[in-house]
């Protein structure tokens, strides 16, 4: 598992980009929603403030209205004044009007009568005699008495303050003017923080600012906005600010008109606001982080207990149960840890179970094959890594098919029980296996041994197997064959070491000498060999073998008095196959005992036809050093003679003399009983071997054959005459008769009739022949000799006659 | 220049008086004038002052006195209907001190801070109505209306008065009111012809402003 994959798919992930996402949409959708709220709360109190704004500018003028009312009031009651208006005329009312004005800041004076005629001004525009300009004023006045209005003079804004001049009633009416200033404006916007601007349009339509809290650069944006008739409420901007603005008509006659523009800072009114969205901000990023590390902790209370169950199992799934996992708590992810313990406990005694069925022989208990060939792998790796040796050894019991036959499957079951109990008893060290490769064939691992502690464990093991044992209280003599390898010297793998540890068995089984260590020698063709095996098996149960006969012709009498029975192989993809090809293959892997039976049993059936026919012939047969050692050999001879009616001195075994020097005791024991029963023996290939005729003297041998090098040669090389002649001599002192092979010519026959040579065979008859081409010769041969001794009736065989 | 002024008005009175008496001894076939003032809802206006100047002739006056008090911080009585040529005096029944002036173009005076009932006399030697304040309580107003004949009164409270010793004639009839009027205005005016028996006249007046009310003192 990748770990950029395992963080997006892991639980933990998930449970964190939920929470996160969730937090996050509903901090988006509350920020979002605060955030509009404040500027719609901002936008709110702005439209608010205005309003209260334009209240309390209401207010202001009003008091401002009273205050100069006050102030007028207390100027019209000046007693002087009064005096000084009521009394005078024009110029005197004029200076005392604008002496007492002053005392108030009165930037305009009038006396007015109260026919509403302007008697004193000083305003130049409105001179005495001229109607006073605002009889509304009075008329509010003569009720109220008292007036006070914003007014347009001189396309000015005014405050104007109307008082009647008492004296002590009303005779007139005295007018205080005073210009809306930008003090009023900043005494306005210091007190509401409202930006106040006045604005007018004279008579021409022209629109002006009268006062204002903006700088002058800013009043044509002002005037451009305000000016064009708009709703009271909207939204300006001013130098780029925002201003939400509130626009209050002062005062209008006619066409003049004075506008108050009541203005606040939209940017002002929303900087606290913007400071609590910062906040907010900050609030959430922190809410982020916290839910991040508080949810992480969470998954990660969640998520570790699950990750662990998940490492157990995949512990479980790699084979290992030793480790419970750990159970905490009573809550899901318990529950679900203890359920992983109880299948671990149960996966593992399964698995325990069936590793026992699988890697275990049921017979004997012991290792099978395949748990064998687990630790030969193993082994060997390890062996190879670290080089050092270990050893095989593969060994299977001689003759079991034959205990198996004789005593039933059963008993034979109990051998390998008990063999493999003593081999058990050898194998004590804990390291090495026993296994049960199958059938009667046991193997032993040795990891941390070479050669010779292979050989010392072998030689064990053909010790054990010695001692008698019994099964059912019956005696069992079990041989044990042993090929040992080693490696790395013989092989890097298990398949290699296997296959060349049975070839060492075989080796073994083929010498008779309990164990062989591999050599390399011994592989040759070993495909080519294991192939020619089974063709062979294929053979005999096909009959593809057939057998060939060479006559053996007395020379003393001329008459064929026997035959040499000799296989053929008639192979079906090869063709026929001279023995030469096959039979040293046969004796070094022991086939040759199967093919020996197979021409014992076809010649003994060919010979009893033949005296059935009338035809007296002593067949020969060969037998291998295997041959003899091979239990069963006389038994098999004695059955067959009786199945087939042949006499026992029908029959001459031949055999050489390297087999019977490979276990001359074992060799010589079973020619003993051969003997007995009445077969003739016979020495094959005599001159080849080292026997000796010490030794000769022995053997209860009945025929010498002697090897064809020597006959071939006699005629040319003196000393091979001169041993054919000793051993003719020596052979007829012991009482054996002599046959000589390869006689090829007249000369060499001559030469052996003159050596007074008993037998002979060779090509000057014929080479080896099939049975109906031999029968054919044999009744020429008859024949011939039949009439060459009409012929010369009466007279005495004449050697020179049997070419 | 005021010494002088009040001199010559004193003499002016006295001379006034003097032809007053000449007056009644001759008024034998003289007869009254009833005249009735209602505003316009019909209800009566009192303190009306109503004078009738007989049309092409000049009355003779005699000097007359009139007392104008100060009571309770007020001017009593309010309206005060004089022939030209009264000496008014103005006794102040207060504990407190009063000041009262006038600005009024037919008689302009002052008569500064004083207590008691000798108070200087003030002569209206001419017609026209004057207005009468005092300079340290501006609620007290009080009217002269002086009049350029002896036939003169002043409505009582049902609206009516009665000009006696008219001597047949035409007359012209006059009205002033100081809740309808300014001072150098007259209410109303009408020609009457008077003859031997009692005459009537009526006025209907427009009050522009309620009655001088009486303010904390």
């Amino acid at each position: 598992m990748k770990p950029t994959s395992f963080v997006f798919r892991s639980l933990q992930a998930r449970i964190l980009t939920l929470f996160v996402l969730l937090f996050l949409v509903v901090q988006v959708l509350g920020f979002s929603f605060t955030v509009r709220t404040i500027s719609d709360n901002a936008r709110a109190q702005l439209r608010e403030e205005l309003t209260v704004g334009e209240r309390l500018f209401g207010r202001q003028m009003a008091q401002n209205g009273q205050r100069l009312i006050q102030a007028a009031n207390i100027l019209s009651g000046d007693f002087g004044f009064r005096e000084a208006v009521a009394t005078n005329a024009g110029e005197t009312i004029a200076s005392a009007l604008r002496n007492h004005g002053s005392r108030i800041h009165a930037d305009i004076t009038m006396y007015a009568d109260l026919r509403g005629k302007i008697i004193a001004s000083s305003v130049p525009a409105m001179a005495a005699g001229s109607a006073f300009p605002f009889p509304a004023m009075i008329k509010s006045a003569e009720n109220e008495d008292s007036a006070v209005s914003i007014v347009q003079l001189n396309d000015a804004p005014y405050q104007l303050v109307i008082v009647p001049l008492k004296a002590p009633v009303a005779i007139g009416w005295i007018a205080f003017g005073f210009r809306l200033n930008d003090r009023d404006m900043s005494d306005f916007e210091a007190l509401t923080r409202i930006k106040l601007s006045v604005i007018t349009r004279d008579a021409a339509s022209h629109w002006s600012v009268a006062a204002s809290n903006f700088q002058a650069p800013l009043w044509p944006e002002l005037i451009a906005q305000a000016g064009t008739n708009p709703p009271p409420q909207l939204l300006m901007t001013l130098g780029g600010e925002e201003y939400e603005s509130r626009l209050s008509t002062l005062s209008q006659q006619g066409d003049s008109i004075a506008i108050a523009v009541l203005q606040r800072s939209v940017n002002e009114a929303a900087a606290p606001y913007r400071k609590l969205q910062t906040t907010l901000l900050i609030l959430t990023l922190g809410g982020l982080g916290l839910l991040l590390a508080g949810s992480m902790l969470v998954s990660q209370r969640i998520v570790r207990p699950v990750r662990e169950l998940a490492a157990s199992a995949k512990r479980i799934e790699e084979g290992d149960y030793t480790q419970a996992v750990e159970v905490r708590g009573h809550d899901e992810i318990a529950e679900l840890g203890s359920a992983l313990n109880h299948m671990r406990g149960a996966i593992s005694a399964r698995e325990q179970r069936i590793i026992q069925l699988a890697y275990s022989d049921e017979l004997t208990a012991l290792p099978n094959r395949a748990m064998f060939m687990d630790r030969l792998e193993q082994a060997v790796k390890v062996s190879c890594r670290l080089g050092r040796p270990m050893s095989v050894l593969m060994m299977d019991l001689d003759r079991f098919k034959l205990i198996n036959d004789a005593l039933g499957h059963q008993r034979g079951d109990e051998v390998l029980r008990a063999v493999g109990q003593r081999l058990a008893g050898v194998v004590a060290r804990e390291s090495d296996t026993l296994a049960r490769l199958g059938g009667d064939e046991f193997a032993i691992l040795l990891p941390a041994d070479g050669a010779d502690g292979a050989r010392m464990i072998a030689q064990r093991i053909v010790h054990a197997m010695e001692q008698p044992m019994t099964v059912q209280e019956v005696a069992v003599d079990v041989g044990i064959s042993i090929g040992i390898v080693t490696a790395p010297e013989h092989g890097e793998d298990a398949a290699t070491l296997m296959r060349r540890a049975d070839i060492a068995m075989y080796v073994t089984k083929r010498n008779g000498n309990g164990w062989t260590h591999y050599h390399r020698s011994f592989d040759g063709q070993s495909p080519d060999r294991l192939s020619m095996l089974s063709e062979m098996r294929r053979a005999i149960e096909m009959d593809e073998f057939v057998l060939y006969y060479q006559p053996k012709v007395s020379l003393l009498t001329g008459e064929v008095n026997g035959a040499e029975a000799l296989v053929r192989w008639t192979h079906p993809d090869r063709g026929f196959l001279p023995p030469d090809q096959f039979i040293p293959f046969a004796e070094q892997t022991g086939f040759i005992t199967q093919i020996t039976r197979w021409v014992l049993k076809a010649a003994f059936a060919q010979c009893a036809e033949w005296w059935r026919q009338g035809r007296a012939l002593n067949i020969a047969v060969n037998l291998s050093a295997r041959d003899l050692h091979a239990p069963g050999l006389v038994d098999y001879v004695r059955d067959q003679l009786k199945e087939h009616g042949v006499q026992p001195e029908w029959v001459t075994l031949e055999v050489t003399e390297s087999a019977v020097m490979s276990d001359a005791a074992r060799a010589l024991e079973t020619l003993e009983v051969l003997h007995k029963m009445g077969l003739l023996l016979a020495i094959d290939d005599f001159g080849t071997g080292y026997s000796s005729f010490a030794y000769l003297k022995k053997m209860p041998v009945d025929e010498l054959k002697i090897d064809k090098s020597f006959v071939m040669d006699m005629i040319l090389d003196r000393d091979d005459a001169a041993i054919v002649r000793s051993v003719i001599d020596l052979s007829h002192n012991m009482g054996l008769k002599v046959t000589a092979e390869g006689a090829e010519n007249d000369a060499i026959i001559q030469s052996l009739v003159s050596l007074n040579c008993d037998l002979a065979q060779g090509y000057h008859w014929t080479p080896p022949l099939g049975q109906g081409e031999f029968e054919l010769w044999l009744d020429q041969y008859s024949h011939q000799r039949r009439s060459s001794l009409s012929e010369h009736a009466s007279e005495s065989f004449d050697r020179s006659k049997l070419s | 220049m005021k010494k002088s002024i009040r001199r010559a008005v004193g003499r002016f009175s006295l001379l006034a008086s003097l032809m007053v008496g000449l007056l009644s001894t001759v008024s034998a076939r003289a007869t009254t004038l009833r005249v009735s003032v209602t505003d316009k809802t019909g209800a009566p206006v009192a303190d009306a002052a109503v004078y009738a100047e007989a049309v092409g002739a000049k009355p003779v006056l005699k000097p007359r006195k009139a007392k104008i008090n100060q009571v309770d911080m007020e001017f009593d009585p309010t309206v005060n209907v004089v022939q030209v040529g009264t000496a008014v005096s103005f006794p102040n029944r207060d504990s407190v001190r009063h000041h009262v002036y006038s600005f009024s173009p037919a008689k302009a005076f002052e008569l500064k801070l004083y207590s008691g009932q000798k108070s200087k006399a003030v002569t209206f030697d001419k017609p026209g109505v004057v207005a009468l304040g005092c300079n340290i309580h501006d609620w007290m107003v009080a009217y002269v209306v002086a009049v350029d004949t002896p036939y003169f009164g002043k409505t009582d409270a049902a609206g009516k008065v009665t000009l006696d010793g008219l001597p047949p004639g035409d007359y012209d009839l006059k009205l002033w009111q100081y809740r309808a009027s300014a001072i150098d205005e007259i209410t109303a005016a009408k020609r009457v012809t008077i003859s031997a028996a009692p005459t009537a006249a009526s006025f209907v007046v427009e009050l522009k402003r309620g009655p001088a009310r009486p303010v904390a003192k």
